[in-house]
């Protein structure tokens, strides 16, 4: 497939995505709590992916890494992403307001206030091993696999998980000194976390 | 102490990392999303590329000032918020950098050129080196422009003083050889040829008689960018982790030198990238939390060769015994000039030598101008 990819076969790119795609919607989703921000990034993603294809080399057996590694540069800079496929991002076919299946949708989703604490959490961890925590933890990835993703070696994945899980263990011992628990209302919106939400604040 | 160095244990446990943050429920993207995501994507793959003319007007430059108007707005409504505590606080560095890494990204398309403009009110050759032990000239105050190609490959430089109709740039540096007489290097004495057998093995082959027809055309003579003459394209391949970026500096410094020295050199090389505008947003966080990393650095109040104030980042090098000084906009993050000055006696340069006392007065990005050969290329603004 990788050969196929390369080539620009349509048929293969299609694969790709259809095999891909939900693996990059539940990242991006769960990095940004936003839905429609996450299929924006499964397009900006692909998109990418179709521009770089010449770049997708035969090693491993997956296309896995290379994929998350697009989507993960498509997270850290989504206003550069979009900028790229302003025209392709134009053409796209208008978001429904509120689907049907918004419910359905939410449901899936944890509650507003679980993402609300998740996002603090989240906010807690430098950009590297948050990327790392999620890739790892929350995609199933193996360490090689992210360092492939991430452009970074292995040792870093390694080191990063570990600083990952100093910060959680000490952000968990603070929450439960914590009597009684803040209020949902007051539950801190780190700034240095969505990084990604920012951006698009700043380049509505 | 710059690395620390961690205890090799077993791997922390995903299950355990798992329950101290478990993931947010299981986002699924809907079948008919889907399958409109996926008919929308392969109607995209069919289209042809985007031209690269109207991608220019895409990629205008965002003025400095809009800018920093923008930055100062995003960045310091958040501290007022209640009970922040770690977020707004953090160190002026931290501050810095997370103002940095709000600024909007500035492309430089492959046909432009990024634009910089400096003020030296001093220049004595710059950083102090090992190996001074002749007196320094002294210039300044003068103003440089340099036009530069986002690949680093081509650029113009002018200065008031030593260029004043300008060279072209090599290797990031304006040719010395191009304010000699152009008659001069017209007589064709010198060419690039195939091999020694030519020229008789002759060692100094520059001396040499050669037939015009055994004339090549020069070698490609581009250097590849590295940390000290970095590009436009370098940076956007620059890892963005401070750590790791500390580590490469350290580690493509080499290790000749040590301690205070090693820690100085770093300290210039992050110091540096600052004066190649446009850096990408994410390194420029990522260099001035790189600051941090480095022993010895201190924050403090300053003011740059032009009289703008900042935030004054600053490293005695004790080895030569020198002040370097790096001034930041304490509201954009965005670089304002350096300074540099021997403080310490008993060195080759005496106390109160400022080798340079610079500011970054302008920068944009430029469309090319004027084209007759490559190295005659003067971009307009």
């Amino acid at each position: 497939m990788h050969a196929r990819v390369r080539a620009g076969d349509p048929d293969a790119f299609r694969e790709l995505f259809t095999s891909y795609a939900q693996l990059v919607y539940g990242y991006a989703a769960r990095a940004t709590g936003d839905p429609g921000l996450a299929e924006d990034v499964v397009s900006l993603t692909f998109l990418e992916a179709w521009r770089l294809r010449a770049r997708l080399r035969d090693e491993g057996e997956s296309p896995r890494p290379w994929l998350m590694g697009i989507a993960v540069n498509v997270l850290r800079n989504t206003a550069r992403a979009k900028r790229r496929h302003e025209r392709a991002m134009a053409r796209l076919p208008a978001r429904e307001p509120l689907p049907d299946f918004a419910d359905e949708l939410i449901g899936r989703l944890a509650d507003a206030e679980q993402l609300a604490a998740v996002k603090t959490a989240l906010g807690r961890l430098r950009d590297g091993e948050r990327e790392v925590f999620m890739l790892c933890v929350w995609s199933g990835f193996g360490y090689e696999e992210a360092a492939a993703a991430l452009g970074v070696r292995v040792g870093t994945v390694r080191s990063r998980l570990f600083r990952a899980r100093a910060r959680l263990r000490r952000l968990t011992d603070e929450e439960l000194r914590r009597e009684p628990p803040l209020p949902r209302g007051q539950v801190r919106d780190d700034c240095r976390m969505p990084a990604v939400r920012s951006h698009v604040e700043r380049h509505p | 102490m710059i690395r620390t160095h961690r205890r090799r244990g077993e791997d922390p446990s995903r299950a355990e990392l798992a329950r101290l943050l478990p993931a947010p429920g299981d986002p699924e993207l809907p079948a008919d999303r889907r399958l409109l995501l996926e008919e929308h994507l392969m109607r995209e793959t069919e289209q042809p590329a985007a031209s690269p003319g109207r991608r220019r007007l895409v990629l205008a430059a965002v003025p400095v000032a809009t800018a920093a108007v923008i930055v100062a707005a995003v960045t310091f409504t958040g501290g007022e918020g209640e009970g922040n505590d770690a977020a707004s606080g953090g160190s002026t560095l931290q501050r810095l950098a997370a103002a940095a890494a709000q600024q909007p990204e500035t492309e430089v398309a492959p046909d432009q050129f990024a634009y910089t403009e400096q003020y030296y009110a001093r220049f004595k050759g710059g950083e102090p080196n090992n190996g001074d032990n002749v007196e320094r000239e002294e210039s300044g105050p003068y103003e440089a422009e340099t036009w530069v190609t986002p690949d680093g490959n081509d650029g113009w430089y002018v200065d008031s003083v030593q260029f004043p109709d300008g060279a072209p740039l090599i290797d990031g540096r304006p040719d010395r050889n191009h304010s000699l007489d152009a008659a001069e290097q017209d007589t064709g004495l010198t060419c690039w040829v195939e091999s020694p057998d030519v020229v008789d093995s002759d060692p100094d082959m520059t001396e040499a008689t050669v037939n015009e027809e055994d004339c090549l055309d020069p070698p490609d003579l581009d250097h590849p960018a590295n940390l000290h003459q970095p590009s436009y394209d370098y940076f956007q391949e620059l890892t963005t982790d401070p750590e790791e970026l500390v580590e490469k500096i350290y580690r493509e410094n080499g290790s000749a030198d040590s301690g205070d020295q090693a820690d100085q050199w770093a300290f210039h090389t992050i110091g540096r990238f600052f004066e190649h505008a446009p850096l990408p947003p994410e390194v420029a966080e990522a260099a001035l939390l790189a600051f941090e990393e480095i022993p010895g650095v201190t924050v403090g109040v300053g003011t740059d060769a032009a009289g703008r104030e900042g935030v004054a980042v600053t490293r005695h090098g004790t080895h030569l015994g020198e002040e370097t000084t790096f001034l930041f906009d304490e509201e954009t993050g965005g670089y304002l000039g350096a300074r540099i000055e021997q403080i310490d006696a008993g060195h080759f340069h005496p106390v109160g030598t400022v080798f340079e006392d610079s500011a970054l007065t302008d920068w944009s990005i430029a469309d090319r101008g004027v084209v007759d050969e490559l190295s005659e290329a003067r971009p307009e603004q």
